[in-house]
């Protein structure tokens, strides 16, 4: 019974998860004369489909399209690689360091992430002139690099290691990268997962931070085109929203279901730093 | 998780690097992994890779990437373009900015050696096939249609090894003789010696120099025999002593912008920054969001250039646009470079003039004498662009929503519509009369045609004069709004407007339209809108100019505001609208309504500027105005909405 | 903690703060740095004169009856969206627990509907909701709320159950044994286990929550109706009416805010951070 009606409310929420985006792909093979959108009274279908693939077509011999979608992976992609070691390492860091500073640190840590990025748009936007990286992806990655989100979620991530855990395998080794590789991190894999997947996401739509931070268009990720409040619905929107997000879905779908597949390994192996 | 273990300490070195590197300063500008060619503009720096990458590098050292340049044979920079002679024998011309270069096949059987590009003209230090000797050609940089050698009286155009030009300077270098002249193109565009040549033995590139007590010097470099040297000529008598700016071991090349004279290394892979100590760092001054471009002007702004440059040789005016509004306001409020004179196209642009000024942005132009001057000349036209006793901005143009009027229609409806000083309730009385004739004949004529806007001039006309953006008031709450407004939705209803569409026009009594004063023909007749009460001004779609209080050039800004509505400037023809029409307006003295143009002038006197402001309007066209018309909300309830949303907007 | 563990602890500490502090300097200096310059602004009049004029600008807008109702229906749309979240997760993930679906297949599916682009989102509830800059206070929220919910939801799930799926099998059916019932086995025993998952879980919705305003913009423009107006939108228009000195007040009162809500929040214990390494 429980598990009936446990199915029955997943399903149901899995409707609601699905429609728009069915919806979505509905739209994106369907007539590009989609001006309605943009009409004062907007409605879901206002048209006969006709079916037509021409809108993906459009875009994928768009040059423009395709710059900046190399982009949105170069930004994307090279900040991730940054973000989680410095992720990982500042928060073991303020985890292991017990002191007043630290919680602070850390409330600092949390405070930036929740505030809007339009309060230091300003500051930002000079720091990189003054600093001369403006119009670099360098000045972008960099930012992302050290963004709150992946230093506080390795924080929290970090407090979920069971106490006696840690102490069984500080008494076989005083060696912190053997402790973070082999004992710590194993038991946040999954979490870690996750958090690399946020912050993957996170870099991904970003809008103000490339628009402050690169001036040319031959720069900008693709978000900036598809993702904006001042873009334009029109025909390829659709298209271009579901060409942007697809290829990063089944990337994180590999990289999810690898994760979760491997065997569980919560379990502290103790016996695996004598081996190292 | 093993690799990112492995990242972290290369990682740690390459963030500190970069730190190092953003931070530290370092006479090397530009270092590459393969041989570039580089040149010179006022504007930019520009590079271009023996792989073809091409970069070019503002007054700020940002760099951003241009188009590929494949073959590149020589190279040479003016204001904002890069001009390129290929291997293949064509010219290309790059833009900044622009996402393609322009090629034009090189027709002129020339050996170049070497290209100077000045303002539409390229000098090039060439020998024509057959002959050994190097001449200097003035050429077309559009391909080489057509050159000839320059012929200057007291010079010899013969045996020429390097050349260089800069600020309407050309100096050129004979190793064979050691001559050395400087020629000016300042007066005289075929050129003039300034001195008589000298002889200066030993030499390899030479570049203008700066101005050393009313003498005009020459940079230069040894030839490679002897340890090189920056030398400093004086053109007058030929003196040769060191430059005493500090110099890197190998080099070569010579080129120059306002702020420093740049140098290659001998591999060419590292390009050396010498500073030169001017007055000034930064001199580029920036016609942001401009309507036209510098590179090529129309009458009016090729004039207010000329005007500039005469004041201001050293300052070289670009171009540039800009469309997301946060970036225009990010870049102002920085004072970042590139954000000295701003136009506003005040009915699509997402900040009106008015907020700019407001939150203190715009400089007063009151406070420079030299646009005092000039404005004064047009005081009664720029009103609408004065606010609180300060000028906010200069003119571009000013285009009223005129009316005009079918006599015909008069004549046959047996009205008479009343050419000024009328009020709306006078325009809904006609109202009744067409509304009777209508009925009566079964016609179906309209008293007006609407369609030059998403809202009605009759709502326009309110909106401009009694939103006060300013000081952040609306008056929507009027009983007598509320009146005319239900007036103004019974004609509506009985089928007396013709709104947003062009179908049947022929049938309307009344038709606005924004008119540009060229087209103030004959056969159509113009009169003036009714107005709410006396001293309503006319809406009008507004073009200006005006200057950013953080912008380190405000002086040079302001002189260029002042060229731009200078007699000269204004008085020049145009062809999308004839600006003279500022002047002469103004110049018109009395409020006589004298045939088209004088209405045309009367209310080119008294208009308002037609701010967008936000939201506070969209709503209306988009939301409010249909609602209203379809009886959905009362005239009543629309004027309270539009009062508690202009709140909203305005005291924010 | 033992004697010879701690003395390992203090040098694995050590060893991680010579790599960790220069990542912490970074970040003060790209992110704290501009708010520090931010803090200036606040005391200047604006960007132009720069001339310093204390704490006028605050009182000034703290006085401003839009900032205060910014303010207010920042904080509740936030709270709605995010405990809407957290409950849709804390059940979806119970259904989870009652094995009745492979949780691991579908996660991905799960997080699709953040990387979506709002634009493209936002055109189908524009459509259902037919929102409008004068979508009134209950509607308004509601769409948005179900917005949020579709789009973030998900990921509050995925955090939960990457936290469940660590508590071992045992503890479940020792509780079992003794007699306790799903629901109050996954409440009573599940729930308590994963509390730093449901932290992170919770920064994790309130940092999307603070990010609504694209979504709302593009639902109900640059003004919406006065109760759906948040800190977000007087931000953004004034950064674009070149007002940083507002902008400035109003992030640093965000700060001062969110600092007080947490420290009075971390006294009572209900959102203490605790560090257990």
């Amino acid at each position: 019974m429980a598990k009936r009606i446990s199915r029955g409310i997943f399903l149901f929420y899995l409707l609601f998860l699905l429609l728009p985006v069915l919806w979505l792909v509905w739209n994106s093979v369907t007539s590009a004369d989609n001006t309605w959108v943009e009409s004062e009274q907007a409605s879901l279908f206002k048209y006969l489909p006709a079916f037509t693939f021409n809108q993906f077509q459009a875009l994928f011999q768009d040059r423009h399209f395709l710059q900046q979608y190399a982009n949105s992976l170069k930004i994307s992609s090279l900040s991730l690689l940054v973000q989680i070691p410095v992720a990982v390492v500042a928060g073991f860091f303020l985890s292991s360091w017990k002191s007043r500073f630290s919680t602070r640190i850390v409330t600092i840590y949390f405070i930036m992430l929740l505030l809007p990025f339009q309060a230091i748009m300003l500051p930002v936007y000079q720091l990189s002139l003054a600093t001369k990286t403006y119009n670099t992806h360098t000045a972008l990655i960099l930012f992302n690099a050290f963004t709150p989100l992946g230093t506080a979620a390795m924080y929290l991530l970090f407090g979920t290691i069971e106490k006696e855990h840690l102490e069984a395998a500080l008494l076989e080794t005083s060696s912190s990268v053997k402790l973070l590789y082999y004992v710590l991190l194993p038991q946040i894999r999954t979490g870690l997962a996750a958090i690399a997947v946020l912050l993957f996401v996170d870099t991904w739509n970003q809008v103000e931070q490339p628009l402050m931070l690169l001036s040319d268009s031959r720069l900008m990720p693709l978000s900036l085109t598809l993702n904006d409040i001042y873009s334009v619905s029109d025909g390829k929107t659709f298209a271009g929203a579901l060409s942007y997000s697809l290829p990063i879905i089944i990337l994180h779908i590999i990289f999810l279901i690898s994760i979760l597949n491997k065997k569980k390994s919560s379990r502290i192996n103790v016996h695996v730093l004598y081996n190292h | 998780m093993k690799l990112y273990m492995r990242l972290i300490k290369p990682l740690l070195i390459i963030c500190s690097l970069l730190l190092v590197a953003t931070s530290a300063k370092s006479e090397t500008y530009v270092k590459s992994k393969n041989r570039m060619m580089y040149a010179v503009s006022n504007s930019y720096i520009w590079t271009v890779g023996e792989d073809g990458k091409t970069y070019y590098y503002d007054s700020q050292k940002v760099k951003t990437m241009a188009p590929d340049i494949s073959d590149a044979k020589r190279v040479s920079a003016y204001s904002n373009s890069l001009y390129c002679v290929t291997q293949q024998g064509e010219i290309l011309i790059v833009t900044a900015g622009s996402e393609e270069a322009t090629h034009y096949p090189i027709t002129a059987d020339l050996d170049i050696r070497q290209i100077e590009a000045a303002d539409g003209i390229l000098y090039i230090l060439a020998a024509e096939q057959g002959s050994t000797g190097f001449q200097v050609y003035a050429a077309d940089p559009y391909g080489i249609r057509f050159y000839f050698p320059l012929s200057i009286d007291g010079w010899e155009n013969s045996n020429i090894s390097s050349i260089a030009y800069y600020n309407g300077y050309l100096c050129a270098y004979s190793s064979e003789n050691g001559n050395l002249a400087l020629i000016s193109f300042l007066e005289d565009t075929n050129g003039k010696l300034v001195y008589p040549t000298v002889t200066v033995d030993d030499l390899q590139y030479v570049q203008v120099g700066e101005t050393a007590g009313d003498i005009i010097h020459i940079y230069a470099l040894n030839d490679p025999s002897k340890q090189i040297q920056l030398w400093d000529i004086n053109a007058l008598t030929g003196e040769k002593i060191s430059a005493g700016l500090p110099f890197p071991e190998n080099a070569m090349g010579l080129r120059r912008n306002s702020n420093a004279l740049f140098v290659l290394s001998n591999e060419g892979k590292e390009l050396y920054e010498i500073p030169i100590h001017t007055q000034n760092e930064s001199r580029t001054l920036t016609l942001k969001n401009f309507i036209g471009e510098v590179s090529s002007p129309d009458p009016r702004l090729k004039i207010a250039m000329e005007l500039f440059y005469q004041k201001y040789p050293d300052v070289e005016l670009v171009s540039d646009f800009i469309t997301d509004v946060r970036v225009l306001s990010a870049g102002v409020m920085a004072g970042a470079p590139g954000y000295d004179v701003i136009t506003v196209q005040e009915n699509w642009t997402n900040i009106p003039s008015i907020l700019m000024f407001k939150a203190g942005a715009l400089e007063n132009l009151y406070d420079y004498e030299c646009v005092k001057e000039k404005a004064d000349k047009i005081s009664d036209i720029i009103t609408p662009l004065v606010i609180d006793g300060q000028l906010v901005s200069v003119p571009n143009t000013i285009i009223p929503f005129t009316w005009s009027i079918d006599t015909e229609l008069e004549q046959r409806l047996d009205i008479s519509v009343p050419r000024d000083g009328w009020s709306w309730d006078m325009f809904f009385d006609l109202a009744a009369k067409i509304k009777e004739y209508n009925e009566t004949n079964k016609t179906n004529y309209y008293l007006i045609h609407d369609n030059q806007d998403v809202l009605p001039y009759f709502l326009k006309m309110y909106n401009d004069n009694y939103v006060d953006a300013y000081n952040g008031t609306a008056a929507y709450n009027s009983e007598e709004f509320v009146r005319l407004l239900e007036k103004w939705v019974e004609i509506c209803k009985d089928n007396l407007v013709l709104f947003r569409t062009d179908d049947g026009s022929n049938n309307a009594l009344l038709h606005v339209k924004r008119l540009p004063y060229e087209e103030t023909r004959e056969d159509i007749t113009l009169l003036l809108p009714p107005v709410f009460e006396e001293g309503n001004r006319y809406p009008a779609r507004i073009a200006s100019i005006c200057l950013n209080s953080n912008s380190p050039m405000k002086e040079e800004g302001a002189y260029f505001l002042s060229c731009w509505i200078s007699e000269e400037a204004l008085s020049s023809y145009v062809t999308i609208s004839n600006n003279g029409y500022l002047l002469n307006s103004a110049a018109v003295s009395s409020n006589a309504l004298e045939g088209n143009q004088g209405v045309w002038q009367y209310m080119l006197k008294h208009t308002v500027n037609d701010y967008y402001i936000g939201d506070l309007y969209k709503d209306q066209w988009q939301t409010l105005y249909p609602q209203l018309i379809n009886g959905k909300i009362t005239p009543l309830q629309y004027a309270q909405t539009c009062q508690r949303r202009a709140e909203m907007v305005l005291g924010e | 903690m033992k004697g010879k563990a701690a003395d390992a602890l203090s040098g694995v500490r050590k060893k991680a703060s010579v790599i960790g502090l220069p990542f912490i300097v970074i970040f003060l200096g790209i992110y704290v740095m501009p708010m520090a310059a931010s803090l200036l602004y606040s005391m200047q009049d604006n960007r132009f004169s720069k001339s310093f004029v204390g704490i006028k600008n605050y009182l000034n807008i703290w006085q401003n009856r839009l900032f205060l109702h910014a303010l207010s229906n920042t904080f509740i749309i936030s709270m709605i969206c995010v405990i809407a979240s957290m409950l849709t997760a804390v059940l979806i993930c119970f259904c989870f627990e009652c094995k009745g679906i492979k949780a691991n297949s579908i996660l991905a599916l799960l997080v699709l509907p953040m990387m979506l682009p709002s634009i493209a989102v936002t055109t189908i509830w524009k459509a259902v909701f037919q929102t409008s800059s004068f979508t009134g206070r209950q509607e308004g929220i509601f769409a948005l709320t179900l917005l949020f919910l579709w789009k973030y939801s998900g990921t509050a799930i995925v955090l939960l159950y990457l936290g469940l799926r660590n508590i071992p099998e045992e503890i479940r059916e020792a509780a079992q044994i003794d007699g306790a019932g799903a629901v109050r086995i996954y409440l009573q025993i599940s729930i308590p286990i994963i509390k730093m998952h449901i932290s992170l879980a919770l920064v994790v919705l309130l940092m999307f929550a603070l990010r609504l305003y694209k979504e709302s913009y593009l639902l109900f423009g640059e003004y919406p109706d006065e109760s759906l107006y948040m800190i977000q939108h007087y931000m953004s228009n004034h950064f674009i009416r070149m007002n940083s000195q507002n902008v400035s007040v109003a992030s640093v009162s965000f700060i001062a805010i969110s600092l007080t809500l947490y420290y009075l929040l971390s006294r009572a214990g209900s959102l203490r951070l605790n560090r257990k390494v």
